[in-house]
């Protein structure tokens, strides 16, 4: 019988996220957008967070930041220990030198991430002029540098031309190459081939694999496409209205997805490779956070959801060699 | 880029031509302007020698060349009072006009600017809704009448200031602040909205997220994005700042190119009128053309 | 349902529950002030001759000068009178009335003008749409004031005069607001879609983008309210709007300007006046924004 059990402290975790609750405070009431969020990322490790709009990924990856919306949303507690420090008991100043060059994003937008009055080489070296006060050749060197790790042609002309004079493709190398070009350890991605053209997407995937195997940087790939964190993630944590419902390698999560809520997503990503009647979809819609009902917060749309699963939150159950699940069903199986 | 300006050039050239047109018509189709200056004892002759000393029995095309080539010289005719050359009258009062409007914009535009940036930052806070106030109180008072309240507080029951007229640095006070309060607003509620605009943009989310001080995010980032908006804006605030010049020098009675306007409305000096009226439209025209070339320059989309 | 995490903003500045009881209107304070103000007008404009305590013509050399009645004047005149011995209230009642339809007048002329040009230029596109928008940027750009004054030095100063000359100039924020619109419109699916089945521009111009625009248009007029007011009020106060001795607000101010010493509530009840009708119409014109629009908010 699968025994519940806390997550084992690892020591040589790059990132350990625990309890992390970021709550906005609105005039409608209490929007808890991360509510109890805990993951851990080793260093040179992809781990993916996979979720439907709304389930609080994209204000995960803020807070980790510390750049949550203002005015009403606040990191309400919780710990972010990025090499052994808690990110969130730190002074503002000392956040700003983490970000950019420690930790990094690249976001989902790119004609959007980038200034249109600013030339792409400008905004490259920002963070390195910031950082590491380079100035002059060394700091052109090193934007070059960047903008080659993230395979732009010819970088040294590229580095006057301005955004709108460059392809969505090109443009999300540029914000890439921002993210890289401190070295950070980490990098959160949160949606990055979402705006660009299907071909393309493969495409920067590849290179975001390669950028990895180039520079060892952990990544937190953020997406909704459990296809796409497929390929790219060694582990995955699926996220559910606010919370974590399921972590797991990759391998595991695909072969033996436990939560039925990652049921469903496995089921409903399109094979080529088999015919199907009929593509599988979870009924229902998430839940308004603002009114959250009592127990688990995916049992309304359950199929295998019972009169316990309305009542209590369900505890955080072992299923396997790292691999964790937050339902009542992975505790008392059925069969 | 030179292609442009030429072009514009050009246009402005166009323009100005359109409406010394229109300028010419409207002065004429009036009526006699020579029926204005009869008096009961005025003999026929009299009138034919006034008409054909201002060449008013050409007909209307030679009439409309004489205006032109007058105006391309320089040349604005005299006044029918004064019986001065038109721009001699201008030339004396532009430096009032110009001393008083050059500060009043300075201070206008530079309030609302800061205010600006600091309400937009500083979002629903006591400060933020002061400026809100302060642009909509602004908006809607009439400016003449704040400056006789002014007037009234400043100079009739505290005795401070001067309550009209040129004299020391006592009395630019009272007119510049009041013409500085009346640029104020629009500028202000312009800057406050494009800036906080901006502040959501996603590039203002990664410049934070590169670890940018704040400082450089708002100076650097925000604000650069942020003027883009006011400046499309320019050509309606300086429209602005003339109406204003004209209706506070006449509460302030300062003699500047504004009461000498609507000296000559009243005495129906249309020489006068026409003159100021063509020089401002020269003037918009410049500036127009000004504010084409510094958009292009801060905005690079429109250069590539 | 991801816009309360993404953008809690829009969240709280939500008006309106849309929760459909027609009279929560009248809980709002924004839309109740204002628009008792602007009723108070209209009928102050309308019915001025029967809401007003005195003829605004009648001068009086007994009663002149005569300081409000909380001030020290006498009851009869409960905003005094000026040099003249007419009451100031009465005046300004009557006042409205020019201020009011000025306004309609204009508003009317410059929405009709404005609309169509930007309709024109806004769909039709290429020279035309050039050529309108250079027009409308110098149109802009030139002080309304200086035609003021070119027109009442030619055409003599009367009611006829200040409306040509704000409408003049005052069609430009229309067409520019409204071809702007119709850019948006120009590509939507609907537009393409009456081109397919073969209508003419002029059809699609009337029945497809023009009932698209009435609401910035609404907005925009209820705004320019005020703006007009400012203008005209403006144009009065410097003797180039309606002519003395009929009643307007701006003449009222320049009446008390030389008194301001010795008799400050004859411009200072007018001036009023127009900054609170002002105020009332941006007022009211930002809640309609805010009820038929909030993507065009703009403070």
């Amino acid at each position: 019988m699968p025994a519940v059990s806390r997550q084992p402290s690892a020591n040589d975790d790059l990132l350990k996220v625990e309890d992390l609750r970021t709550y906005f405070f609105t005039r409608r009431g209490v929007v808890k957008a991360v509510d109890g969020v805990s993951f851990s990322v080793a260093p040179g490790e992809t781990l993916g967070i996979v979720g439907e709009s709304g389930s609080g990924k994209t204000m995960t990856s803020l807070s980790l930041l510390r750049l949550v919306p203002q005015p009403g949303g606040k990191i309400v507690s919780g710990k972010v220990l990025f090499e052994g420090v808690d990110l969130l008991q730190v002074s503002e100043s000392e956040m700003r030198e983490y970000r950019g060059s420690q930790i990094s994003m690249i976001l989902q937008d790119p004609m959007a991430s980038l200034n249109p009055v600013y030339t792409v080489g400008e905004q490259v070296a920002e963070p390195l002029r910031q950082h590491q006060h380079l100035a002059g050749k060394p700091l052109w060197d090193k934007v070059t540098e960047a903008l080659r790790l993230l395979r732009i042609p010819s970088p040294r002309e590229r580095l006057q031309n301005y955004p709108h004079q460059m392809s969505g493709g090109m443009r999300q190398r540029v914000v890439g190459g921002i993210a890289i070009s401190c070295r950070p350890k980490l990098i959160i991605a949160d949606e990055p081939t979402t705006a660009l053209d299907a071909t393309i997407q493969a495409q920067y995937l590849a290179l975001l694999k390669d950028l990895q195997r180039e520079t060892n940087v952990a990544m937190i790939f953020v997406s909704h496409d459990f296809g796409i964190v497929a390929k790219m993630c060694d582990r995955v944590a699926v996220m559910y209205a606010g919370k974590i419902v399921e972590t797991a390698t990759v391998r595991e999560l695909f072969s033996n997805p436990q939560h039925p809520y990652t049921i469903g997503l496995v089921k409903s990503v399109p094979r080529l490779d088999r015919k199907v009647e009929r593509l599988a979809s979870i009924e229902g819609q998430p839940p308004a956070l603002l009114n959250l009902p009592p127990g688990c917060r995916f049992a309304p749309r359950c199929y295998a959801a019972f009169d316990r699963c309305r009542v209590e939150e369900p505890p955080h159950v072992r299923a396997g060699e790292g691999h964790y699940a937050d339902c009542w069903n992975v505790l008392y199986p059925a069969s | 880029m030179g292609r442009q300006l030429i072009i514009r050039l050009i246009q402005m050239a166009v323009s100005l031509l359109g409406m010394s047109l229109l300028i010419f018509v409207l002065v004429r189709a009036s009526g006699d302007p020579v029926d204005l200056m009869r008096t009961s004892t005025s003999t026929d002759e009299e009138i034919a020698n006034i008409r054909a000393q201002w060449g008013l029995d050409k007909s209307y095309p030679e009439q409309y060349w004489v205006f032109v080539s007058g105006l391309a010289h320089g040349d604005l005719g005299s006044s029918l009072i004064q019986r001065r050359p038109v721009t001699t009258m201008i030339g004396e009062a532009l430096p009032n006009s110009v001393s008083l409007s050059v500060l009043a914009f300075v201070l206008g535009i530079g309030l609302a600017l800061v205010l600006g940036v600091l309400a937009a930052t500083r979002r629903d806070t006591w400060l933020d809704n002061g400026v809100k106030f302060l642009a909509i109180l602004g908006q809607a008072l009439p400016g003449f009448w704040v400056a006789i309240v002014a007037i009234y507080i400043f100079s009739v029951q505290f005795r401070l200031l001067p309550t009209s007229g040129v004299g020391g640095p006592a009395n630019y006070v009272l007119p510049v602040l009041t013409l500085a309060f009346f640029l104020m607003p629009g500028m202000l509620r312009l800057v406050r909205s494009s800036m906080l605009d901006v502040l959501g943009s996603e590039y203002v989310k990664l410049a934070r997220i590169k670890g940018l001080p704040e400082r450089t995010v708002i100076w650097k980032h925000a604000l650069r994005n942020a003027l883009i908006a006011p400046l499309t804006a320019a050509g309606a605030i300086f429209a602005g700042l003339i109406t204003g010049a004209v209706i506070l020098e006449n509460v302030f009675a300062w003699p500047g190119v504004g009461r000498l306007l609507v000296t000559a409305v009243s005495g129906r000096d249309f020489p006068v009128v026409q003159g100021i009226t063509i020089m401002v439209a020269v003037v918009v025209l410049l500036i127009n053309l000004l504010v084409d070339i510094a958009y292009a320059y801060v905005d690079p989309r429109i250069r590539f | 349902m991801d816009i309360t995490i993404a953008r809690p903003e829009l969240v709280v500045e939500g008006s309106g529950t849309g929760s459909g009881r027609r009279w929560d209107i009248f809980l709002q304070l924004n839309f109740c002030i204002p628009m008792a103000v602007l009723v108070l007008l209209i009928v102050a404009a309308a019915f001025a001759t029967q809401v007003s305590p005195y003829d605004p013509l009648q001068t009086s050399l007994s009663q002149r000068l005569q300081p409000p009645a909380f001030a020290g004047g006498t009851a009869g005149h409960v905003l005094g009178t000026d040099k003249l011995g007419r009451d100031v209230l009465s005046r300004i009642i009557f006042g409205a009335r020019v201020s009011l339809s000025v306004s309609l007048l204009v508003i009317l002329i410059t929405a009709t003008i404005g609309t169509s040009l930007g309709i024109l230029g806004g769909y039709l596109g290429g020279f035309v749409d050039a050529l309108l928008m250079r027009i409308t940027d110098i149109s802009l750009a030139f002080p309304f004031i200086l035609l003021g004054f070119l027109l009442a030095v030619t055409l003599g100063p009367s009611v006829t005069t200040v409306v040509l000359a704000i409408s003049v100039l005052g069609w430009a924020p229309y067409a520019r607001l409204i071809r702007g619109e119709v850019l948006k419109l120009r590509n939507a699916d609907f537009v393409l879609q009456a081109r397919i089945i073969g209508c003419s521009p002029l059809r699609i111009m009337l029945t497809h983008i023009f009932p698209n625009i009435v609401n910035p248009l609404l907005i925009l007029s209820t705004l320019s309210v005020g703006l007009i007011i400012l203008v005209e009020s403006a144009l009065s106060y410097l003797g180039a709007g309606v002519p003395p001795p009929t009643a307007t607000w701006g003449s009222m101010v320049s009446d008390g300007r030389g008194l301001i010493d010795t008799a400050w509530w004859i411009s200072f009840f007018p001036g009023l006046a127009i900054g609170m009708v002002v105020l009332s119409g941006n007022f009211l014109g930002d809640w309609l924004r805010d009820r038929l629009d909030p993507r065009l908010r703009q403070i």
